[in-house]
Protein backbone atom coordinates (compact mmCIF):
# COMPACT_ATOMS: atom_id res chain seq x y z
CA UNK A 1 0.00 0.00 0.00
CA UNK A 2 1.39 3.30 -0.83
CA UNK A 3 -0.36 4.90 2.22
CA UNK A 4 0.94 6.06 5.64
CA UNK A 5 -0.40 4.73 9.00
CA UNK A 6 0.87 7.15 11.90
CA UNK A 7 0.60 7.14 15.27
CA UNK A 8 0.11 10.68 15.95
CA UNK A 9 3.03 10.89 18.64
CA UNK A 10 5.50 10.57 16.38
CA UNK A 11 4.81 14.20 14.92
CA UNK A 12 6.48 16.80 15.60
CA UNK A 13 4.99 18.88 18.38
CA UNK A 14 3.32 22.35 16.69
CA UNK A 15 3.93 20.29 13.07
CA UNK A 16 1.47 21.50 10.63
CA UNK A 17 0.13 18.73 7.35
CA UNK A 18 -1.23 19.92 4.62
CA UNK A 19 -3.33 17.96 2.50
CA UNK A 20 -6.32 18.36 -0.26
CA UNK A 21 -9.35 17.13 2.37
CA UNK A 22 -8.65 16.43 5.75
CA UNK A 23 -11.68 13.55 7.11
CA UNK A 24 -12.01 13.53 10.87
CA UNK A 25 -13.35 10.10 12.43
CA UNK A 26 -12.51 6.61 10.66
CA UNK A 27 -15.81 4.99 11.03
CA UNK A 28 -18.75 4.14 8.56
CA UNK A 29 -19.15 7.57 7.45
CA UNK A 30 -15.16 8.91 7.27
CA UNK A 31 -13.23 5.97 6.01
CA UNK A 32 -16.02 5.79 2.94
CA UNK A 33 -15.47 8.80 2.30
CA UNK A 34 -11.66 8.75 2.87
CA UNK A 35 -11.30 5.86 0.49
CA UNK A 36 -13.87 7.39 -2.41
CA UNK A 37 -11.81 11.05 -2.41
CA UNK A 38 -8.65 8.84 -2.54
CA UNK A 39 -9.48 6.40 -5.16
CA UNK A 40 -10.40 9.70 -6.99
CA UNK A 41 -6.77 11.06 -6.44
CA UNK A 42 -7.27 13.37 -4.10
CA UNK A 43 -4.17 13.79 -1.18
CA UNK A 44 -6.07 13.08 1.82
CA UNK A 45 -5.95 12.82 5.89
CA UNK A 46 -7.85 10.85 8.16
CA UNK A 47 -7.90 11.49 11.70
CA UNK A 48 -9.12 8.93 14.65
CA UNK A 49 -9.05 9.74 17.84
CA UNK A 50 -8.88 5.89 18.91
CA UNK A 51 -6.10 3.55 18.18
CA UNK A 52 -5.45 1.64 15.25
CA UNK A 53 -5.73 -2.01 16.69
CA UNK A 54 -6.15 -5.37 14.44
CA UNK A 55 -7.52 -8.74 15.66
CA UNK A 56 -4.38 -9.78 17.35
CA UNK A 57 -5.49 -6.80 19.82
CA UNK A 58 -8.68 -8.62 20.72
CA UNK A 59 -9.02 -10.90 23.37
CA UNK A 60 -12.82 -10.91 23.42
CA UNK A 61 -12.08 -9.85 27.32
CA UNK A 62 -14.94 -6.82 27.84
CA UNK A 63 -12.53 -4.96 30.90
CA UNK A 64 -9.84 -4.79 27.68
CA UNK A 65 -12.35 -4.20 24.75
CA UNK A 66 -14.19 -1.31 26.20
CA UNK A 67 -11.59 0.90 27.33
CA UNK A 68 -9.83 -0.03 24.09
CA UNK A 69 -11.88 0.19 21.50
CA UNK A 70 -14.74 2.48 22.84
CA UNK A 71 -15.82 5.78 23.94
CA UNK A 72 -15.17 7.06 27.03
CA UNK A 73 -14.03 3.60 28.08
CA UNK A 74 -16.86 2.41 27.44
CA UNK A 75 -18.85 4.25 30.05
CA UNK A 76 -20.52 7.44 27.61
CA UNK A 77 -23.52 8.19 28.76
CA UNK A 78 -26.30 11.16 29.21
CA UNK A 79 -25.92 13.60 31.55
CA UNK A 80 -28.17 11.56 34.05
CA UNK A 81 -26.34 8.33 33.87
CA UNK A 82 -29.71 6.62 32.42
CA UNK A 83 -28.91 5.58 29.02
CA UNK A 84 -25.40 4.29 28.11
CA UNK A 85 -24.19 5.45 24.78
CA UNK A 86 -21.65 2.74 23.38
CA UNK A 87 -19.46 4.13 20.62
CA UNK A 88 -16.58 2.63 18.95
CA UNK A 89 -13.08 4.99 19.53
CA UNK A 90 -10.49 3.33 17.19
CA UNK A 91 -9.40 2.73 13.85
CA UNK A 92 -12.86 1.89 11.60
CA UNK A 93 -14.96 3.33 14.87
CA UNK A 94 -17.99 1.74 15.44
CA UNK A 95 -17.97 -1.04 13.16
CA UNK A 96 -15.03 -2.41 14.48
CA UNK A 97 -17.25 -2.93 17.62
CA UNK A 98 -20.81 -3.17 16.43
CA UNK A 99 -22.84 -6.60 15.94
CA UNK A 100 -22.74 -6.34 12.83
CA UNK A 101 -26.79 -5.98 12.00
CA UNK A 102 -26.69 -4.21 8.49
CA UNK A 103 -30.17 -2.42 7.29
CA UNK A 104 -30.74 0.09 4.22
CA UNK A 105 -32.07 3.09 5.16
CA UNK A 106 -35.88 2.25 5.62
CA UNK A 107 -37.81 3.13 2.49
CA UNK A 108 -40.32 4.98 4.70
CA UNK A 109 -37.56 7.06 6.52
CA UNK A 110 -36.09 8.61 3.19
CA UNK A 111 -39.62 9.44 1.90
CA UNK A 112 -39.52 11.19 5.21
CA UNK A 113 -36.45 13.68 4.31
CA UNK A 114 -37.80 14.31 1.56
CA UNK A 115 -40.51 15.16 2.75
CA UNK A 116 -40.07 17.02 5.49
CA UNK A 117 -36.66 18.25 5.05
CA UNK A 118 -36.81 18.28 0.70
CA UNK A 119 -33.95 15.78 0.57
CA UNK A 120 -35.60 14.32 -2.62
CA UNK A 121 -31.45 13.10 -3.53
CA UNK A 122 -32.12 10.65 -1.21
CA UNK A 123 -35.32 9.62 -2.35
CA UNK A 124 -36.86 6.96 -4.23
CA UNK A 125 -34.09 4.77 -5.74
CA UNK A 126 -31.58 7.50 -5.93
CA UNK A 127 -29.49 5.16 -2.98
CA UNK A 128 -30.27 2.02 -4.33
CA UNK A 129 -26.60 2.04 -6.35
CA UNK A 130 -24.81 3.33 -3.28
CA UNK A 131 -26.62 0.61 -0.89
CA UNK A 132 -25.59 -2.25 -3.65
CA UNK A 133 -21.98 -0.98 -4.00
CA UNK A 134 -21.68 -1.12 0.11
CA UNK A 135 -23.15 -4.63 0.19
CA UNK A 136 -21.10 -6.03 -1.93
CA UNK A 137 -17.71 -4.38 -0.60
CA UNK A 138 -18.91 -5.30 2.66
CA UNK A 139 -19.94 -8.95 1.66
CA UNK A 140 -23.71 -8.03 3.16
CA UNK A 141 -25.98 -11.18 3.34
CA UNK A 142 -28.49 -12.67 5.02
CA UNK A 143 -27.19 -14.76 7.81
CA UNK A 144 -28.78 -18.50 7.21
CA UNK A 145 -31.47 -19.38 9.94
CA UNK A 146 -30.00 -22.41 10.42
CA UNK A 147 -26.95 -21.25 12.15
CA UNK A 148 -29.01 -19.06 15.00
CA UNK A 149 -27.94 -19.57 18.41
CA UNK A 150 -30.19 -20.52 20.77
CA UNK A 151 -30.91 -17.09 22.11
CA UNK A 152 -32.02 -15.73 18.24
CA UNK A 153 -33.83 -19.06 17.75
CA UNK A 154 -36.27 -18.60 21.10
CA UNK A 155 -36.64 -14.88 19.60
CA UNK A 156 -37.69 -16.77 16.08
CA UNK A 157 -39.53 -19.39 17.41
CA UNK A 158 -41.25 -17.37 19.92
CA UNK A 159 -42.32 -14.61 16.97
CA UNK A 160 -43.47 -17.59 14.71
CA UNK A 161 -45.57 -19.34 17.45
CA UNK A 162 -47.72 -15.66 18.17
CA UNK A 163 -48.11 -15.01 14.50
CA UNK A 164 -45.50 -12.13 14.07
CA UNK A 165 -43.62 -11.18 11.40
CA UNK A 166 -39.85 -12.14 12.10
CA UNK A 167 -36.78 -12.35 9.77
CA UNK A 168 -33.34 -13.59 9.36
CA UNK A 169 -30.83 -10.44 9.70
CA UNK A 170 -28.02 -9.12 7.19
CA UNK A 171 -24.64 -9.23 8.45
CA UNK A 172 -21.55 -8.10 7.47
CA UNK A 173 -19.24 -10.72 8.11
CA UNK A 174 -16.63 -13.29 5.59
CA UNK A 175 -15.64 -16.42 7.46
CA UNK A 176 -17.49 -16.00 10.24
CA UNK A 177 -16.58 -18.70 13.05
CA UNK A 178 -19.86 -17.44 14.84
CA UNK A 179 -18.15 -16.99 17.88
CA UNK A 180 -20.55 -14.23 19.41
CA UNK A 181 -17.73 -11.78 20.36
CA UNK A 182 -18.52 -9.64 17.77
CA UNK A 183 -18.70 -6.21 20.16
CA UNK A 184 -15.68 -6.75 21.67
CA UNK A 185 -13.57 -6.79 18.13
CA UNK A 186 -13.99 -9.72 15.65
CA UNK A 187 -10.32 -12.29 16.12
CA UNK A 188 -11.10 -13.85 13.16
CA UNK A 189 -11.02 -10.66 10.46
CA UNK A 190 -14.45 -12.11 10.06
CA UNK A 191 -16.33 -9.01 10.57
CA UNK A 192 -16.39 -6.50 7.20
CA UNK A 193 -16.14 -3.18 9.35
CA UNK A 194 -14.11 -0.62 7.92
CA UNK A 195 -10.67 -1.57 9.42
CA UNK A 196 -10.95 -4.24 6.52
CA UNK A 197 -12.20 -2.71 3.94
CA UNK A 198 -12.67 1.09 2.80
CA UNK A 199 -9.38 2.14 4.97
CA UNK A 200 -7.07 -0.63 3.47
CA UNK A 201 -8.93 0.31 0.36
CA UNK A 202 -7.70 4.29 0.59
CA UNK A 203 -4.58 3.13 2.43
CA UNK A 204 -3.81 1.48 -1.12
CA UNK A 205 -4.90 4.74 -3.23
CA UNK A 206 -2.09 6.80 -1.07
CA UNK A 207 -4.43 8.02 2.71
CA UNK A 208 -2.35 8.98 5.56
CA UNK A 209 -4.25 7.88 8.41
CA UNK A 210 -3.19 9.62 11.71
CA UNK A 211 -4.48 8.22 15.03
CA UNK A 212 -4.90 9.09 18.48
CA UNK A 213 -5.23 12.34 16.86
CA UNK A 214 -8.15 14.06 18.61
CA UNK A 215 -9.60 17.13 16.32
CA UNK A 216 -9.83 19.94 18.29
CA UNK A 217 -11.33 22.76 16.80
CA UNK A 218 -11.42 24.05 13.15
CA UNK A 219 -10.41 27.51 12.05
CA UNK A 220 -11.89 30.14 9.91
CA UNK A 221 -10.58 32.18 7.79
CA UNK A 222 -14.09 34.62 6.87
CA UNK A 223 -16.51 31.68 6.11
CA UNK A 224 -14.17 29.33 5.07
CA UNK A 225 -12.77 26.99 7.38
CA UNK A 226 -8.94 26.35 6.35
CA UNK A 227 -7.44 24.48 9.18
CA UNK A 228 -7.87 22.12 12.12
CA UNK A 229 -6.11 21.81 15.63
CA UNK A 230 -5.58 18.52 17.06
CA UNK A 231 -4.84 17.02 20.23
CA UNK A 232 -2.09 14.15 20.40
CA UNK A 233 -3.50 11.48 22.61
CA UNK A 234 -1.50 8.82 24.84
CA UNK A 235 -1.85 5.36 23.78
CA UNK A 236 -4.83 5.05 26.06
CA UNK A 237 -6.57 6.89 23.68
CA UNK A 238 -8.19 8.83 26.95
CA UNK A 239 -5.24 11.53 28.05
CA UNK A 240 -3.49 14.33 25.96
CA UNK A 241 0.60 14.23 25.76
CA UNK A 242 0.68 17.67 25.87
CA UNK A 243 1.48 18.01 22.19
CA UNK A 244 -1.01 18.72 18.80
CA UNK A 245 -0.79 19.75 15.17
CA UNK A 246 -2.71 21.43 12.81
CA UNK A 247 -3.66 19.96 9.44
CA UNK A 248 -4.32 22.50 6.41
CA UNK A 249 -7.13 21.47 4.18
CA UNK A 250 -9.09 22.87 1.49
CA UNK A 251 -12.34 20.56 2.62
CA UNK A 252 -12.86 19.15 5.60
CA UNK A 253 -15.40 16.29 6.48
CA UNK A 254 -16.95 15.79 10.13
CA UNK A 255 -17.56 12.24 10.60
CA UNK A 256 -16.83 11.73 13.96
CA UNK A 257 -20.39 10.39 14.61
CA UNK A 258 -23.58 12.04 16.33
CA UNK A 259 -22.21 13.33 19.29
CA UNK A 260 -18.30 13.91 18.60
CA UNK A 261 -18.90 15.62 15.37
CA UNK A 262 -21.53 18.31 16.60
CA UNK A 263 -19.22 18.41 19.75
CA UNK A 264 -16.19 19.41 17.08
CA UNK A 265 -18.61 22.13 15.50
CA UNK A 266 -19.23 23.82 18.82
CA UNK A 267 -15.83 24.08 19.79
CA UNK A 268 -15.31 25.14 16.53
CA UNK A 269 -18.11 28.08 17.27
CA UNK A 270 -19.58 26.82 13.78
CA UNK A 271 -23.36 26.91 14.30
CA UNK A 272 -25.04 29.35 12.31
CA UNK A 273 -28.37 28.15 12.54
CA UNK A 274 -28.01 27.77 16.41
CA UNK A 275 -29.12 23.82 15.51
CA UNK A 276 -25.73 22.17 15.59
CA UNK A 277 -26.34 20.07 18.82
CA UNK A 278 -30.01 19.94 18.80
CA UNK A 279 -32.22 17.04 18.24
CA UNK A 280 -30.19 14.00 18.85
CA UNK A 281 -31.73 10.99 18.74
CA UNK A 282 -30.91 7.51 20.54
CA UNK A 283 -31.88 4.74 19.98
CA UNK A 284 -32.82 3.34 23.28
CA UNK A 285 -32.33 -0.55 24.52
CA UNK A 286 -34.11 -2.34 26.94
CA UNK A 287 -33.11 -5.82 27.36
CA UNK A 288 -35.45 -8.37 28.95
CA UNK A 289 -33.55 -11.42 30.31
CA UNK A 290 -35.83 -14.47 30.71
CA UNK A 291 -34.49 -18.32 32.48
CA UNK A 292 -34.93 -21.56 30.35
CA UNK A 293 -35.70 -24.76 31.03
CA UNK A 294 -33.14 -26.09 28.36
CA UNK A 295 -29.44 -24.46 27.77
CA UNK A 296 -29.26 -21.31 25.75
CA UNK A 297 -25.12 -20.50 26.19
CA UNK A 298 -26.49 -16.97 25.11
CA UNK A 299 -22.62 -15.64 24.72
CA UNK A 300 -22.35 -18.13 22.16
CA UNK A 301 -23.28 -17.92 18.60
CA UNK A 302 -23.77 -14.74 16.28
CA UNK A 303 -25.21 -11.94 17.88
CA UNK A 304 -28.85 -9.87 16.69
CA UNK A 305 -29.14 -12.57 13.73
CA UNK A 306 -33.14 -12.48 13.56
CA UNK A 307 -34.70 -9.91 14.93
CA UNK A 308 -38.93 -8.92 14.69
CA UNK A 309 -40.19 -5.34 13.22
CA UNK A 310 -43.69 -6.26 14.22
CA UNK A 311 -44.29 -3.04 16.09
CA UNK A 312 -41.88 -0.58 14.45
CA UNK A 313 -45.09 1.19 13.16
CA UNK A 314 -47.39 1.93 15.73
CA UNK A 315 -48.66 5.16 14.66
CA UNK A 316 -48.36 7.96 17.26
CA UNK A 317 -46.42 5.52 19.36
CA UNK A 318 -42.71 4.99 19.43
CA UNK A 319 -42.14 1.44 17.50
CA UNK A 320 -39.76 -0.81 18.63
CA UNK A 321 -37.59 -3.67 17.11
CA UNK A 322 -37.33 -7.20 18.77
CA UNK A 323 -33.35 -8.74 18.58
CA UNK A 324 -31.56 -11.03 20.57
CA UNK A 325 -27.82 -9.47 21.53
CA UNK A 326 -25.22 -11.09 22.79
CA UNK A 327 -25.00 -12.16 26.75
CA UNK A 328 -22.42 -9.69 27.74
CA UNK A 329 -20.48 -10.44 31.51
CA UNK A 330 -20.38 -7.03 31.86
CA UNK A 331 -24.16 -5.68 30.68
CA UNK A 332 -26.98 -4.22 32.36
CA UNK A 333 -28.95 -7.87 32.17
CA UNK A 334 -26.42 -8.91 35.03
CA UNK A 335 -26.91 -6.15 37.51
CA UNK A 336 -30.23 -7.34 36.97
CA UNK A 337 -29.63 -10.75 37.18
CA UNK A 338 -27.69 -10.12 40.49
CA UNK A 339 -30.30 -7.58 41.48
CA UNK A 340 -33.22 -10.38 41.31
CA UNK A 341 -30.58 -13.05 43.50
CA UNK A 342 -30.57 -15.12 40.45
CA UNK A 343 -26.91 -15.19 40.42
CA UNK A 344 -26.73 -16.31 36.81
CA UNK A 345 -26.11 -19.76 38.22
CA UNK A 346 -28.37 -20.25 35.54
CA UNK A 347 -26.58 -18.90 32.86
CA UNK A 348 -25.94 -21.21 30.74
CA UNK A 349 -29.93 -21.24 30.03
CA UNK A 350 -30.73 -17.45 30.28
CA UNK A 351 -31.72 -15.98 27.43
CA UNK A 352 -31.80 -11.72 26.55
CA UNK A 353 -33.90 -10.02 23.74
CA UNK A 354 -33.88 -6.66 23.36
CA UNK B 1 -13.15 23.51 42.66
CA UNK B 2 -14.63 24.35 39.30
CA UNK B 3 -16.01 21.50 37.10
CA UNK B 4 -17.23 22.14 33.77
CA UNK B 5 -21.27 21.93 32.54
CA UNK B 6 -20.59 18.87 30.86
CA UNK B 7 -19.45 16.82 34.00
CA UNK B 8 -18.93 13.41 33.57
CA UNK B 9 -21.75 12.51 35.96
CA UNK B 10 -23.72 15.66 35.08
CA UNK B 11 -24.01 15.89 38.61
CA UNK B 12 -25.21 19.29 39.71
CA UNK B 13 -22.88 22.02 41.38
CA UNK B 14 -24.00 23.80 43.87
CA UNK B 15 -25.86 21.54 45.94
CA UNK B 16 -23.34 18.29 45.77
CA UNK B 17 -20.53 21.30 46.59
CA UNK B 18 -22.66 22.44 49.46
CA UNK B 19 -24.33 19.46 51.06
CA UNK B 20 -20.72 17.61 50.76
CA UNK B 21 -19.18 20.47 52.81
CA UNK B 22 -21.55 21.21 54.77
CA UNK B 23 -21.70 17.49 56.40
CA UNK B 24 -17.86 17.10 55.97
CA UNK B 25 -17.55 17.86 59.84
CA UNK B 26 -20.00 15.40 60.69
CA UNK B 27 -19.19 12.44 58.79
CA UNK B 28 -15.68 12.47 58.83
CA UNK B 29 -15.03 10.60 62.02
CA UNK B 30 -18.23 8.69 61.34
CA UNK B 31 -17.23 6.75 58.33
CA UNK B 32 -16.45 2.87 58.68
CA UNK B 33 -12.82 2.83 57.44
CA UNK B 34 -11.86 -0.12 55.47
CA UNK B 35 -8.42 -0.82 54.44
CA UNK B 36 -7.98 -1.16 50.73
CA UNK B 37 -5.65 -4.00 49.76
CA UNK B 38 -3.20 -2.13 46.86
CA UNK B 39 -2.43 1.74 47.09
CA UNK B 40 -5.22 3.97 46.48
CA UNK B 41 -5.06 5.81 42.95
CA UNK B 42 -7.56 7.93 42.48
CA UNK B 43 -10.12 7.67 45.69
CA UNK B 44 -9.03 8.83 49.15
CA UNK B 45 -9.18 6.46 51.94
CA UNK B 46 -12.98 7.92 53.05
CA UNK B 47 -14.90 7.31 49.63
CA UNK B 48 -12.89 3.92 49.56
CA UNK B 49 -14.60 2.77 52.67
CA UNK B 50 -18.34 4.30 51.26
CA UNK B 51 -16.84 2.60 48.07
CA UNK B 52 -16.59 -0.52 49.53
CA UNK B 53 -19.69 -0.74 51.75
CA UNK B 54 -21.53 -0.10 48.56
CA UNK B 55 -19.71 -3.32 47.08
CA UNK B 56 -20.58 -5.49 49.85
CA UNK B 57 -24.62 -4.72 48.99
CA UNK B 58 -23.97 -5.10 46.01
CA UNK B 59 -22.19 -8.40 45.78
CA UNK B 60 -22.39 -9.68 49.52
CA UNK B 61 -21.40 -13.24 48.65
CA UNK B 62 -23.40 -16.16 49.90
CA UNK B 63 -20.71 -18.83 50.27
CA UNK B 64 -20.88 -20.05 46.95
CA UNK B 65 -20.15 -16.91 45.39
CA UNK B 66 -17.43 -14.52 46.48
CA UNK B 67 -18.25 -11.42 47.95
CA UNK B 68 -17.09 -8.36 45.80
CA UNK B 69 -14.79 -7.41 48.75
CA UNK B 70 -13.32 -11.21 48.48
CA UNK B 71 -12.25 -10.51 44.50
CA UNK B 72 -11.20 -7.04 45.40
CA UNK B 73 -13.69 -5.09 43.49
CA UNK B 74 -13.22 -1.70 45.57
CA UNK B 75 -9.46 -1.43 44.55
CA UNK B 76 -10.41 -2.64 41.13
CA UNK B 77 -12.84 0.07 40.74
CA UNK B 78 -10.33 2.96 41.84
CA UNK B 79 -7.70 1.34 39.57
CA UNK B 80 -9.75 1.76 36.89
CA UNK B 81 -10.87 5.59 37.78
CA UNK B 82 -7.45 6.30 38.12
CA UNK B 83 -6.96 5.58 34.49
CA UNK B 84 -10.83 7.13 33.41
CA UNK B 85 -11.11 10.54 32.15
CA UNK B 86 -10.50 12.95 35.01
CA UNK B 87 -13.63 14.45 36.16
CA UNK B 88 -15.25 11.03 36.72
CA UNK B 89 -12.85 9.93 39.90
CA UNK B 90 -13.90 13.80 41.08
CA UNK B 91 -17.48 13.47 40.63
CA UNK B 92 -17.76 9.99 41.73
CA UNK B 93 -15.77 10.48 45.18
CA UNK B 94 -18.06 13.36 45.78
CA UNK B 95 -20.71 11.16 44.97
CA UNK B 96 -20.08 8.82 47.55
CA UNK B 97 -19.45 11.20 50.05
CA UNK B 98 -22.75 12.53 49.60
CA UNK B 99 -23.93 8.79 50.08
CA UNK B 100 -22.04 8.79 53.30
CA UNK B 101 -22.54 11.93 54.51
CA UNK B 102 -24.77 12.35 57.59
CA UNK B 103 -26.04 15.77 57.09
CA UNK B 104 -27.56 14.91 53.60
CA UNK B 105 -29.65 11.77 55.00
CA UNK B 106 -30.50 14.21 58.03
CA UNK B 107 -32.11 16.81 55.70
CA UNK B 108 -33.60 14.55 53.74
CA UNK B 109 -34.35 10.88 55.04
CA UNK B 110 -34.83 11.60 58.53
CA UNK B 111 -31.47 9.40 59.52
CA UNK B 112 -28.85 9.90 61.07
CA UNK B 113 -26.25 7.65 60.69
CA UNK B 114 -23.81 7.59 57.95
CA UNK B 115 -24.58 5.01 55.19
CA UNK B 116 -21.26 2.82 56.40
CA UNK B 117 -22.91 2.89 60.02
CA UNK B 118 -26.17 1.43 58.75
CA UNK B 119 -26.51 -2.29 59.25
CA UNK B 120 -27.00 -4.29 55.71
CA UNK B 121 -30.51 -3.90 55.84
CA UNK B 122 -30.21 0.23 56.58
CA UNK B 123 -27.78 -0.25 53.79
CA UNK B 124 -29.63 -2.23 51.50
CA UNK B 125 -32.93 0.58 51.74
CA UNK B 126 -30.85 3.09 51.32
CA UNK B 127 -30.00 2.52 47.83
CA UNK B 128 -33.34 1.30 46.80
CA UNK B 129 -34.31 4.53 48.28
CA UNK B 130 -31.46 6.22 45.67
CA UNK B 131 -32.30 4.11 43.00
CA UNK B 132 -35.94 5.26 42.98
CA UNK B 133 -35.41 8.79 44.16
CA UNK B 134 -37.11 11.52 42.63
CA UNK B 135 -33.79 13.10 42.60
CA UNK B 136 -31.82 13.04 39.57
CA UNK B 137 -28.66 13.61 41.35
CA UNK B 138 -29.36 10.47 43.68
CA UNK B 139 -30.43 8.31 40.80
CA UNK B 140 -27.34 9.05 38.62
CA UNK B 141 -25.12 8.42 41.74
CA UNK B 142 -26.92 5.09 41.97
CA UNK B 143 -26.47 3.72 39.06
CA UNK B 144 -22.82 4.79 38.28
CA UNK B 145 -21.88 3.39 41.59
CA UNK B 146 -24.25 0.01 40.92
CA UNK B 147 -23.13 -0.07 37.57
CA UNK B 148 -19.47 -0.69 38.52
CA UNK B 149 -19.90 -2.48 41.08
CA UNK B 150 -21.49 -5.31 38.99
CA UNK B 151 -19.62 -4.45 35.60
CA UNK B 152 -16.23 -5.38 37.88
CA UNK B 153 -17.60 -8.32 39.90
CA UNK B 154 -18.95 -9.71 36.85
CA UNK B 155 -16.09 -9.63 34.45
CA UNK B 156 -14.24 -11.20 37.09
CA UNK B 157 -12.78 -14.81 35.85
CA UNK B 158 -13.32 -16.17 39.09
CA UNK B 159 -17.06 -15.77 38.32
CA UNK B 160 -17.35 -17.63 35.15
CA UNK B 161 -16.71 -21.49 35.92
CA UNK B 162 -18.98 -20.45 39.07
CA UNK B 163 -22.14 -19.46 36.35
CA UNK B 164 -21.61 -22.00 33.64
CA UNK B 165 -19.80 -19.61 31.43
CA UNK B 166 -16.62 -21.40 29.56
CA UNK B 167 -14.60 -17.82 29.01
CA UNK B 168 -14.30 -16.45 26.12
CA UNK B 169 -13.14 -17.74 22.75
CA UNK B 170 -15.39 -21.02 22.65
CA UNK B 171 -15.84 -21.32 18.81
CA UNK B 172 -17.50 -23.10 17.30
CA UNK B 173 -16.41 -23.81 13.75
CA UNK B 174 -15.75 -21.32 10.59
CA UNK B 175 -19.64 -20.71 8.79
CA UNK B 176 -18.47 -20.16 5.20
CA UNK B 177 -21.67 -18.83 3.63
CA UNK B 178 -22.44 -20.09 0.15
Amino acid sequence: MSGQIIAAETLTDGATLTCDVCVVGSGAGGATVAAGLCEAGLDVILLEEGGYHTRRDFDLQEQNAYPMLYQERGLRATDDGAITILQGRNVGGSTTINWTTCYRTPTRILRHWADRYGLDELGGDKLNPHFEAMEARLNIQEWPEELANENNRRLLEGCRALGYQVHAVKRNVRGCANSGYCGLGCPHDAKQGMLLTTIPDALSAGLRLIHHAQAVKLQREGAKVTSLSARVKRPDAQTDTGAGFTVNAKVFVCSGGAINSPALLLRSEINPNKLVGQHTLLHPVVAMPAIYEQAIEGWSGAPQSIASHQFVDRGPAMGFFMEAPPLSRCSPRAAFMASARCRLTSCPSSATSA
Amino acid sequence: MKLSRRSALGLGLGGLAALTLGGIGVSLSRTVPRSPRAPLQALDARQFAVLAAVADRVAPGDGKFPSAWDLLVPEKIDANLAKAEPGLAVELGMGLLLLENALAAMVLDGELVTFTRLDAAGQDATLQRWQDSPMQLRRTIYKALNGLCTATYWSSPEIWRLVGYPGPGAHLGVKELP
